[in-house]
């Protein structure tokens, strides 16, 4: 068994719907990656194999009208809150160049469910949240480990998910007033640095 | 003691003064669809809908006027589309409107035979 804990910082890339205006940093801004959760196996000494888990939460992007809303309530009573978050989830392999020193590159490739949403609400009079879903096209990691003892690794690392959003769904106090295919998809890359444990590398 | 009631009091008149006692709130549009019938003038649908605020964010809905038409409402942040069906829909363009030039009502050039249909803002949603 392979566990394999990660933090990180992920910003956003591309196109979260072909639409005008839409890109992905219209709708979120950077985000904190608290934790990654990857569970495998090694099927060789360079080899593994496993699923992975991962949560990024920040708050709304770049989109001005959006913002504006946000904003509005800067007073010391501030009833109006806007978040976002993510989530990734799939299966990767990744190849260790050299895993018995004790520094070693790494590489990977994964791929997946991919989800992000971000959230309007003020003091219980309105809520709104959007969620846009779709596939994990590639998950393209690279790092470095190492080890320090027998059983626990750390290191840095990178990765960038490129993914693809074809479904959306809005609910607008708590119901649900869309869940439906985007018409026309785009494209969109989450980049993240961080750093990850390995506990029994 | 005098000062500290003055004290007390211009620091709430501050407050009043910067609005930092109100309390804010998102405060979205909203659209009425209104479908009547041409010859006896009843509404057959009056229906209210949020305005979403957010990029991606959709509204639809669909209202029965009668027998012979339904209604589908889609609405994002900056259009709404009014599609006719049923046998009096059939062939009928929809009716769009941009969401900013929703308050001074919009009137559908070519509706259904027989009916008017109208778009317009400032109304009571009571079902999202």
């Amino acid at each position: 068994m392979h566990f394999v804990p990660m933090t990180a910082l992920i910003f956003p890339f591309g196109l979260a719907t072909d639409a005008q205006g839409d890109t992905l940093s219209a709708r979120y801004a950077w985000q904190w990656m608290p934790f990654e959760i990857g569970l495998g196996a090694k099927l060789t000494g360079e080899l593994y194999l496993g699923g992975y888990l991962n949560v990024g939460v920040g708050i709304e992007g770049s989109d001005l009208a959006t913002e504006a809303r946000c904003d509005a309530g800067v007073d010391a009573v501030d009833d109006v809150s806007c978040s976002a978050s993510s989530v990734r989830v799939g299966l990767e392999a990744r190849y260790t160049f050299t895993p018995a020193e004790s520094m070693s590159g790494w590489l990977g490739y994964g791929f997946g469910f991919t989800s992000a949403s971000q959230t309007i609400k003020d003091a219980g009079r309105y809520s709104e949240t959007s969620t846009a879903s779709g596939l994990e096209l590639a998950r393209l990691t690279g790092g470095l480990d190492f080890r320090f003892k027998r059983g626990f690794g750390m290191g840095p690392y990178a990765m960038a998910s490129v993914g693809r959003y074809t479904h959306q769904r809005t609910e607008i106090r708590n119901v649900a007033t869309f869940s439906g295919d985007i018409a026309d998809p785009g494209v969109h890359v989450w980049l993240a640095l961080g750093l990850r444990m390995v506990v029994f590398p | 003691m005098k000062n500290m009631q003055l004290a007390i009091f211009s620091w709430l008149a501050a407050l009043a003064l910067c609005g930092c006692d109100g309390q804010q709130y998102v405060g979205p549009d909203t659209a009425l669809l209104t479908i009547s019938h041409d010859v006896t003038g009843s509404k057959l649908i009056e229906g209210c809908s949020y305005v979403p605020v957010l990029l991606g964010s959709q509204v639809q809905k669909r209202y029965v006027a009668d027998d012979e038409l339904s209604a589908l409402i889609t609405i994002t942040r900056s259009d709404i589309v009014v599609t006719f069906e049923g046998a009096a829909g059939d062939g009928v363009e929809p009716f769009r409107v941009k969401t900013k030039e929703l308050e001074g009502g919009a009137l559908a050039d070519e509706p259904p035979s027989g009916y008017t249909a109208e778009l317009g803002s400032d109304c009571a949603v009571e079902d999202p």
